[in-house]
């Protein structure tokens, strides 16, 4: 039952943003078990065998991409999965192969300049503010990651914390700003 | 005995006397309280009739909306309300038959998502606002591959009597909050256990310091 409704949800959601823009591709076997909502004029990739879920029980369970500008790109790698996560772009946030992401928010700009006006970004570059979320990692609930960040390989962030600077692979943090508590062993 | 039940019976008499005049003096609160009332017990049925393993005990006032999820075990004791809190309800989410949740009685629950798949254990007169309520570092993958790390693994949690969990805070797995201690706002508790009245803060918890203490300073 559970599937067969995800499988009805993905069609139509296919159909609602793909078959007019082209800008936005979603891969084979996508599974959407709660809403999806992508706003922008960027262009939006999900790879295949991704699902995008909510929390159960909660009454806000979509999962958000919304890009800022033109050139913005968002790209979502295989076996992802998304419960909840909200994600604004302007410049481009990268998404590695089985991720799983639950309830934090990614932004890789300010939105607004530190001037009295508010009016625009100033000296943001592209490559300065790209965001890449490596292979493996794993992201607690209530968390938010900055612009700017790279998070290694099989990294784990705890719910909570905030990212502002990058973290090494294999390494686990949690607090405000986070803080790398531990390694984890190449064995385990 | 039977002077105990007259007692029992004396004592609800002067209480219903006492809402009476209250209730005459505010009918606005009144009518909202009763409708909560009604509200409760409407939950109390409906879960009775839905899930076995739900047990709510009469009265239970809910102000909001009241969702529970799951195939785990949940208890909530005599006395309880559910405030809205930021537009938010009471939300509890179990994994599996061996979770479960038990709530004491004259419990203020405005806000608090429960998410569990070992043991949560709230005792008499807690307070919580917006919080988060978490045993697992990742709830999706708790029986999943990275749940056999050391850090991501399901352990109990303990709030004591009296204690109040602040706004936007998470207690993760492993915290022991003490009877009549207070969670800052924002303060992320995880494997930390707390003394007795004391207030814990930061992100994550690292020292706990005693109210008696801080009341001193503050004077």
């Amino acid at each position: 039952m559970k599937e067969l409704l995800s499988k009805i949800k993905s069609t139509y959601y296919r159909i609602r943003y793909c078959a007019l823009n082209r800008k936005i591709y979603f891969g084979r076997n996508l599974k959407i078990y709660g809403r999806l909502e992508i706003k922008g004029k960027g262009s939006v990739r999900i790879g295949d065998n991704c699902s995008i879920t909510g929390m159960q029980g909660e009454r806000d369970e979509t999962v958000t991409l919304y890009t800022h500008s033109k050139h913005a790109v968002i790209v979502i790698g295989t076996n992802a999965m998304l419960c909840g996560t909200k994600i604004g772009c302007m410049h481009e946030i990268e998404i590695g192969n089985d991720v799983l992401i639950e309830e934090a928010s990614i932004l890789d700009t300010d939105f607004h300049s530190v001037e009295r006006d508010r009016s625009s970004v100033l000296n943001e570059k592209r490559d300065h503010c790209k965001v890449r979320i490596g292979n493996g990692v794993a992201i607690g609930a209530k968390s938010i990651v900055m612009k700017g960040v790279i998070i290694g390989e099989n990294a784990m962030v705890g719910p909570g914390s905030i990212v502002c600077r990058s973290l090494p692979p294999g390494c686990i943090a949690l607090g405000n700003p986070a803080k790398i508590i531990s390694k984890l062993n190449s064995s385990s | 005995m039977k002077r105990n039940k007259v007692m029992l019976l004396s004592q609800s008499l002067k209480r219903v006397i006492r809402l009476f005049r209250k209730s005459l003096s505010n009918p606005i609160l009144a009518c909202q309280s009763s409708a909560a009332l009604a509200r409760g017990t409407f939950y109390i049925l409906y879960y009775k009739l839905t899930r076995r393993s739900v047990k709510i005990k009469y009265p239970f006032y809910a102000y909001y909306s009241v969702t529970i999820r799951g195939p785990g075990t949940v208890r909530i004791g005599r006395n309880c309300h559910v405030y809205p809190n930021l537009r938010e309800g009471l939300r509890i989410l179990t994994t599996s038959k061996e979770s479960q949740v038990l709530i004491g009685n004259n419990c203020a629950l405005g806000g608090a998502k429960i998410r569990c798949s070992g043991t949560v254990i709230i005792q008499d007169d807690v307070m919580t606002a917006n919080v988060l309520i978490q045993d697992s570092w990742f709830f999706r993958c708790a029986d999943d591959q990275k749940g056999n790390i050391v850090f991501v693994r399901v352990r109990p949690i303990f709030i004591g009597r009296n204690s109040w969990l602040s706004l936007r805070s998470c207690v993760l797995g492993g915290s022991v909050i003490k009877a009549d201690s207070v969670v800052a706002a924002g303060a992320v508790t995880w494997e930390y256990e707390g003394k007795d009245y004391s207030l814990l803060s930061g992100n994550p918890v690292e020292l706990s310091i005693p109210i008696e203490r801080m009341k001193k300073l503050l004077k």
